[in-house]
């Protein structure tokens, strides 16, 4: 588990990080959302030990994570933009990793690598922009870390590679119990893929919650009624996050149990009534204009 | 706290070092190749050609090649360090900062040395062969070594102290250049403005220079207290920043990567230095030509604040800071003026003042010109010191001391040479002439200070050694005749002339020997090889003359001087170094004359004075133009020989007065022999005396005009037949 306690970064008269408190549960894939220079990647590093919590603790399996090795061995951070050595190969990288992670696992970089199509011998300066992301990926994984940390890692995919990470995501997380931290921009990207979405906003968590409650608790309704029902006497029996109303007819976004929404509107006869599914997007902006954010500046 | 080990295995210094070793395996193998093959290629060219030869060509190859890669290497390893992303790599590895550094550290530091110890080795071992002696390049590969090792780790720790590639280098160059531009100027403008302080003889500067790791290679190959001492304050400095350089690197932040400096010391380190080298190192050379002016600390200050200002601007990557920036510029501006001007005020802090009183002082040693030689050189000995104990002697030198001390301001302007150094060709035109410095301390006769070059002259250099154990050094240089009083007293006692002679001696004293005889007065030259026996001869034939003179003598000879002698013997190092220098043999000194005569070592003397060889004379009225002489003072100036009074006419030195012929040609002229022996009597060789006169020069030899025959003289010169000196 990956503990978070008012953990607070600076640089300068900059804070990256403001009293963040958050909590991974093992197992789990967790998506960071937000805008660019949220604190998404510092939070990653953070994770990592690459940077050091001005204040607050962090915890990665109840131990501290800077300048610790035992603890650092079991996350790998992969970059959003992945580091090579000049002139370096697959295999010369591969070199590299297993001199600093005990857990290098050769062959299965090896497997990677066909998997992935790339050629371990091949120097990285030649690959193109998503190859790198896969290069990165790859050796990140044949590390076989505990939890791995992913920078914007889908940025450059195509759609191909893309369901390849996340199957192999899927893998490694259900097949070894590894815990996944994805940042992004684009909720789109984490959607079919995180158990966990927190939202971070100007170095603030705004948002964190198990995808499944959240897109449970939240519901898009479209309902007639053939009495005259007011939005108001809805509200008053409904949390009613967004309304849009034309006379009879109303598009409703409601917070709750399904079922106790169902039997609520029953008491005003409705003639038809829908329950259209919600995108992760569409549950993310309402609960946001909730908060009391714009949804559009958050999410860009 | 920071655990000291871990159950990790990649976290050993091992693995890194390993890794390290394994990635720059290819620059190891270029290095030790090159250093492998050039070796020994240029010990046998060595070999071929000679010693000596091709010495700077194999130390620039073989001794620049580590000092390169010293360089570089830290650049290779340590480069991460300011490279976000390679950090992300890096700092996020189940590795420790400490084991990073350690690894990364002595990793780089075997690439520099290993090849170095190998084939410096051999190299040693060659030379040991082909010329029996390796002990010099045994030296020159201890120096490289740690010289090497020095630049090693200070370019690792401003690698670690800085955010940037390109900061790092120019301030591992800033501290390297400015480092020794800083200590340099401040010593020279110490020199240059402290009464009595003499650079040469201060080992705290050689200290600080040391710090910097190329110091060494300027140093000469070899073994000595001081070459020891050299060595170890760059091993401890660079052991030192190695240690530090550790904890800066697990304390650095990674976020630093990128920005102008991790830590903000070493910039204001370096860019005080190079704003106090620019403004100091100005001031320095400004001042060389004369007294520091308002002007002059303007300027300085403006070009150190300047030199701050374009820093700090690279620093914080713009202007945003600007007003900051100017006013540290400012504070570090003021505080070094004001530090100079407190200096100044305070005569150094009371340095310039400070007498010991007679009772603090155990001993002094004195070392003060006797030679006539042209070139001021001791009479017999390179070093010419003379320890003095007892309190009467002690006490005149105590007096020349508090005389000096009184006269520190005339003789301070004369110093830095304001009055008279710019003299009039004629009327319309002032050009600068490099004064003839040989008359110096024969020109203060009344007190006024001659126009010669600064550093000729009479020079004194004073070392009490106080009872409490510490010394006191003091050097002064063209101190003004009249000051001399208690020196000419000295000369005449009992301790100074028993030590004088007993050094004098023990200059001749060797297993064998080159003896070196110099005619005074005419010319003429030999030498003169000896063996045990011939030196002890000698050596007994100067202790037999010497005991034959007054009690005066030194002050007074009572015969004329006819020869020089120097003496050298072979030293260990390889070259023929003097030990006695330039020791006068007068008429009266019959056993030496004799003894030397008897060797037939005496030169065969050219008679040129009597077949036309000419004395020269130069106008009185014209005379203020050569020598900015005071033009009241009587004199006549008399040459002969192959050195003209100015030079030759066609001496380019010169040529500012070719103008004015009439200004700088003395007049020829040709003495009968009768008149040469007349002309003897009327004048004397120059001497430490409390009476001034004019100065003839014959042979070289400087002599002073009897007062009471100034007119004699200048009657039997204008009554010998002239000729033109250009013929």
């Amino acid at each position: 588990m990956i503990l978070l306690q008012d953990i607070v970064k600076r640089f300068g008269d900059i804070t990256a990080l403001d009293h963040v408190n958050l909590e991974i549960k093992k197992g789990s894939i967790c998506g960071l959302l937000g805008p660019n220079g949220a604190g998404k990647s510092t939070l990653l590093r953070l994770l990592c030990g690459v940077f050091r919590p001005d204040e607050g603790v962090l915890t990665v399996s109840g131990k501290e994570v800077f300048e610790q090795p035992e603890q650092k061995q079991r996350v790998f951070f992969v970059a959003d933009e992945p580091y090579f050595l000049p002139q370096a190969t697959l295999d010369t990288m591969a070199r590299l990793y297993s001199r600093l992670y005990p857990n290098f696992d050769r062959s299965f970089y090896e497997e990677l690598c066909e998997l992935f199509r790339l050629l371990p011998k091949k120097r990285i300066a030649e690959f193109s922009k998503g190859m790198k992301r896969q290069a990165g990926f790859l050796l990140g994984l044949a590390t076989r870390p505990e939890y791995l940390l992913l920078d914007e890692c889908f940025d450059g995919l195509d759609p191909v590679k893309r369901q390849v990470v996340r199957k192999l995501l899927a893998d490694q997380v259900g097949g070894r119990d590894m815990t996944v931290v994805i940042s992004s921009h684009n909720l789109r990207e984490l959607d079919e893929i995180c158990d966990t979405v927190c939202i971070l906003y100007q170095g603030n968590l705004l948002y964190s919650k198990d995808l499944d409650d959240l897109k449970g608790d939240v519901h898009k309704i479209q309902v007639v009624f053939q009495e005259t029902v007011t939005l108001s006497q809805l509200e008053r029996s409904l949390s009613v996050m967004a309304s849009e109303v034309r006379g009879k007819f109303f598009t409703l976004i409601l917070r709750g149990d399904m079922e106790q929404i169902r039997q609520t509107l029953e008491q005003w006869h409705p003639v038809a009534m829908e329950i259209i599914p919600l995108t992760l997007e569409e549950v993310f902006l309402y609960e946001m204009e909730v908060k009391g954010y714009d949804a559009q500046i958050i999410f860009g | 706290m920071m655990p000291r080990s871990s159950s990790v295995k990649t976290d050993r210094v091992w693995n890194i070092f390993m890794y390290y070793l394994e990635r720059f395996r290819g620059v190891l193998l270029f290095y030790g190749i090159l250093l492998g093959v050039l070796g020994p290629l240029l010990v046998l060219v060595q070999f071929w050609a000679g010693k000596e030869a091709n010495a700077d060509f194999q130390s620039l190859l073989i001794w620049g090649i580590p000092l390169a890669v010293a360089l570089v290497m830290p650049l290779l390893i340590f480069g991460y360090v300011n490279n976000r992303q390679a950090l992300d790599v890096f700092h996020a590895a189940p590795i420790r900062r400490e084991t990073f550094y350690m690894g990364g550290y002595l990793a780089g530091l075997s690439i520099v040395m290993l090849p170095l110890i190998v084939f410096g080795g051999l190299s040693v071992l060659a030379q040991y062969y082909c010329f029996e002696d390796g002990r010099q390049a045994l030296f020159q590969l201890l120096n490289t070594a740690i010289s090497a090792f020095s630049s090693y780790s200070l370019m690792v720790f401003v690698i670690i102290n800085c955010g940037t590639m390109f900061e790092s280098i120019v301030y591992y160059l800033a501290l390297n250049v400015g480092y020794p531009v800083l200590i340099y100027a401040l010593f020279s403008l110490l020199q240059q403005h402290t009464y009595g302080y003499q650079q040469t003889e201060n080992l705290l500067q050689k200290a600080l220079f040391s710090i910097s790791p190329y110091y060494l290679l300027t140093q000469d190959s070899s073994w000595n207290h001081l070459q020891l001492f050299l060595i170890l304050v760059p091993l401890v400095s660079g052991i030192i920043l190695a240690v530090f350089g550790k904890h800066l690197y697990r304390q650095r932040k990674s976020e630093a990567a990128g920005q102008s400096f991790a830590y903000q010391p070493l910039f204001f380190v370096g860019a005080v230095m190079a704003a106090l080298s620019a403004g100091i190192g100005f001031l320095t050379f400004s001042s060389s030509m004369g007294s520091i002016n308002v002007g002059m600390v303007l300027v300085a200050n403006l070009i150190g604040i300047l030199a701050y200002a374009i820093l700090d601007t690279i620093r914080n990557r713009g202007f945003r800071k600007v007003w900051r920036t100017a006013v540290t510029a400012l504070c570090i501006a003021a505080g070094a003026s004001g530090i100079m001007m407190l200096t100044a005020f305070t005569g150094a802090f009371g340095y310039e003042n400070r007498i010991p009183a007679l009772e603090q002082i155990s001993q002094v040693q004195i070392s003060l010109p006797l030679s006539l030689s042209d070139d001021n050189s001791y009479s017999y000995s390179s070093t010419g010191k003379i320890t003095l104990e007892t309190p009467e002697s002690i006490a005149l030198v105590l007096a020349f001391h508090q005389a000096m001390v009184d006269e520190k301001k005339p003789i301070r302007q004369y110093q830095v040479g304001e009055p008279g150094r710019y003299v009039t060709i004629d009327r319309n035109d002032t050009k600068m002439l490099k004064l003839i410095g040989k008359y110096d301390r024969y020109s203060f006769d009344d007190g006024r200070y001659a126009q010669s070059e600064y550093g000729r002259g009479g020079s004194v250099r004073l070392t009490y050694h106080l009872k409490d154990g510490s010394t006191l050094a003091r050097y002064y240089s063209n101190y003004p005749f009249v000051l001399t009083k208690p020196l000419s007293r000295l000369l005449q006692t009992e301790e100074f002339r028993s030590k004088y002679y007993d050094g004098l001696l023990q200059s001749f004293s060797a297993e064998s020997g080159l003896l070196e005889i110099n005619s005074t007065i005419f010319n003429g030259y030999m030498t003169e090889e000896m063996d045990r026996s011939q030196v002890s001869q000698l050596q007994d034939a100067i202790r037999q003359d010497i005991e034959k003179r007054s009690d005066d003598f030194l002050l007074s000879p009572d015969s004329v001087p006819v020869y020089q002698l120097s003496m050298r013997v072979w030293k260990e190092d390889g070259y023929w170094g003097y030990t006695a220098d330039s020791y006068i043999v007068y008429e009266g000194d019959g056993n030496t004359l004799a003894l030397l005569r008897q060797w037939e070592a005496l030169p065969e003397l050219r008679t040129d004075i009597f077949e036309g060889t000419i004395a020269g004379y130069i106008p009185r009225e014209k005379r203020d133009v050569i020598m900015n002489y005071p033009k009241r003072d009587a004199g006549i100036f008399y040459h002969a020989g192959g050195f003209a009074l100015m030079g030759s006419p066609q001496d380019p030195y010169y040529s500012d007065i070719n103008q004015e012929p009439d200004c700088y040609e003395p007049l020829f002229v040709t003495l009968t022999e009768e008149q040469y022996a007349a002309l003897m009597e009327m004048i004397t060789p120059i001497r430490l005396t409390e009476t001034g006169g004019d100065v003839v020069i014959v042979g070289g030899i400087n002599y002073l005009v009897l007062p009471q025959y100034t007119e004699d003289v200048r009657a039997l010169i204008l009554s010998a037949s002239t000729r033109d000196n250009r013929s």
